[in-house]
């Protein structure tokens, strides 16, 4: 894990990340980098044990990133992340394991669109613990860390206000 | 070493702390500006200081006057400050500084004016029995309109700060923010108790009432005056104590140590969950890379949750409020402890081999949302954690009621 960790950080410090971060402004850079529109969409369907939180299907024209609903605003940020981390790395499933999966979630897809198809369920593989890792270390990097509202049960109006009032005591913006 | 140095050197302390970002925004320039004033008051109204001004200046009471106009600055920047913080857009684009400072400066010229028609002018304070000059010379007419505009500007501005500190601390909830806040609140309050009890002590002297109401006015008023300083000084410099490297280390090492029972029983129930598992004790005593560590903490408590397969529970707030017992829950509390009960009971069920397939009740995961940032979700998994004895016991209590 030691090892994974540098070559994260190595990757980490040649990559031009927004600051402040902002997953929209990432979402759109990979997007043109990649030269391939990038959709982020909900999965469908009810919360399952069996469905994994996090999907990157790719087909012949875009990208797709399917985020579960049914969790924080943060680990849904998380999930994303994961799966853009997947397109920073060059990560490829070309076989296609998980096509019964998708099969399952979005019958209309045709099996013949689909290029890579990537779920964030596990850390078994070096792909997704790589991802895993990378999307972590964005996050917690100093500079992207200090988003440090508490947002439960509020206005989007108290919580700018309660962002000046922080601005105002020496908080980070 | 007396209150009033103690509660002046805090001030202090929090005004030097403060420097270093003071300049990077305006409103935040502003803050600190009025703390650096509040500070100076505190500090003329130490009786070696104010003493020594007043034979500097070779004017009696001089000290006294100082603070006071320093003291109607001082509202007139908290009032700037409470309108760019607080206020809406329009009552923003409204406020004017020309129209404010004129008011400021108008208040200033009163006080100054009555001041020197008044016998303070030429005679000195008995600072052993009176803690201000307008308390000696309240008889006088001129010093008792002195006091009053000195007690309603400032008292006004202690309204509208602490109403408006209050109602955000308490939406910011437990957190350094809402503290600070709740802190200048009542450290406003405090204001108003000393503006308060001061006008009754000038009111009973231009009454001539005597008796020992009188004679512990003093002390009262200075203990009143060192509790607006110290709380004010506490309130302005919690919210940023969260920056301060020990205490960010000190806070994120209690928070992972508090999440991981919680991160322990998922992990338990759920092993895919862990990128690096860590045995309990290693967990405990390594220091490093606490915010990555927690980072990964409260995304991996969040894929456990997720993992599971939650079922609806008639009742299941009320076996809850039952459980929590002489602690009562708040609404929101009690409806986050309930999903998590709801998780807790999935979890048992993972363990015992007898997970149900197909949806999960996604009340389970709503009521159990928190907001964008790490600090937020910390502090909702906390809640869980701190009720973990209540979750437990109402997933005993459902678990015997269904067997």
């Amino acid at each position: 894990m030691d090892k994974l960790r540098r070559h994260c950080e190595r990757r980490l410090r040649h990559m031009a990340l927004p600051d402040p971060f902002d997953l929209g402004e990432l979402c759109q850079a990979v997007s043109a980098r990649r030269g391939r529109p990038l959709h982020v969409r909900r999965i469908p369907g009810p919360p399952a044990r069996t469905r994994p939180c996090g999907i990157w299907i790719a087909t012949d024209d875009d990208d797709w990133i399917f985020v579960d609903q049914d969790t924080s605003p943060l680990h849904r940020q998380h999930i994303v992340l994961h799966e853009l981390a997947h397109m920073i790395c060059g990560h490829d499933a070309a076989a296609l394991p998980e096509n019964d999966l998708i099969g399952r979630l979005f019958p209309d897809l045709s099996p013949a669109m689909v290029r890579t198809v990537l779920s964030r369920a596990s850390y078994q593989s070096e792909q997704e613990r790589e991802a895993e890792l990378l999307a972590s270390l964005i996050l917690t990097k100093p500079q992207r860390a200090a988003a440090v509202m508490p947002v439960l049960d509020m206005s989007e109006a108290e919580a700018r206000i309660l962002r000046r009032a922080g601005l105002a005591l020496g908080m980070d913006p | 070493m007396t209150l009033s140095t103690i509660a002046v050197t805090v001030l202090w302390i929090a005004v030097l702390t403060q420097f270093p970002s003071q300049r990077r925004a305006p409103i935040r320039r502003a803050v600190w500006l009025t703390m650096l004033l509040l500070a100076a008051i505190g500090t003329l109204d130490l009786t070696a200081i104010g003493a020594r001004l007043d034979t500097a200046a070779g004017l009696p009471n001089a000290a006294d006057l100082t603070q006071h106009v320093l003291g109607i600055v001082a509202a007139t920047l908290a009032r700037y400050c409470a309108v760019a913080i607080f206020g809406t857009e329009q009552q923003r684009a409204r406020w004017s500084a020309a129209r404010t400072t004129a008011v400021a400066a108008f208040t200033v010229i009163c006080l100054t004016g009555l001041f020197a028609i008044s016998p303070a002018r030429t005679q000195p304070t008995d600072i052993a029995l009176y803690a201000d000059f307008p308390m000696q010379y309240a008889a006088h007419p001129e010093v008792l309109a002195y006091w009053a505009i000195f007690a309603v500007y400032l008292g006004t501005t202690f309204v509208i700060i602490a109403r408006l500190a209050w109602r955000y601390g308490r939406t910011a909830g437990r957190s350094p923010l809402g503290g600070g806040l709740r802190l200048l609140a009542a450290g406003m309050v405090a204001g108003l108790t000393y503006l308060g009890y001061g006008t009754a002590v000038v009111a009973a002297h231009a009454a001539g009432i005597q008796g020992p109401f009188i004679r512990t006015a003093p002390g009262i008023i200075q203990a009143l005056f060192g509790a607006l300083i110290v709380l004010v000084a506490a309130g302005g410099v919690l919210p940023a104590t969260q920056h301060w490297p020990v205490a960010r280390q000190i806070g994120l090492y209690r928070s992972l140590r508090t999440l991981y029972p919680l991160w322990a029983g998922l992990y338990q129930a759920v092993p895919g969950i862990a990128l690096d598992p860590v045995p309990g004790w290693t967990d405990r005593i390594d220091p490093r890379d606490l915010r990555m560590r927690l980072y990964r903490r409260v995304i991996e408590i969040r894929d456990g949750y997720l993992a599971l397969n939650p079922v609806d529970v008639p009742g299941i707030e009320a076996t809850v409020r039952a459980a929590a017992g002489r602690r009562p829950l708040s609404a929101a509390d009690a409806a986050m402890v309930a999903a998590a009960t709801r998780l807790e009971l999935a979890r048992r069920a993972e363990l015992r081999g007898e997970a149900r397939a197909g949806s999960g009740d996604p009340r389970a995961y709503r009521e159990f949302v928190a907001g964008a940032d790490l600090d937020s979700e910390v502090r909702l998994l906390r809640v869980v954690a701190t009720n973990w004895p209540t979750i437990s016991r109402a997933a005993e209590t459902i678990e015997r009621s269904s067997s």
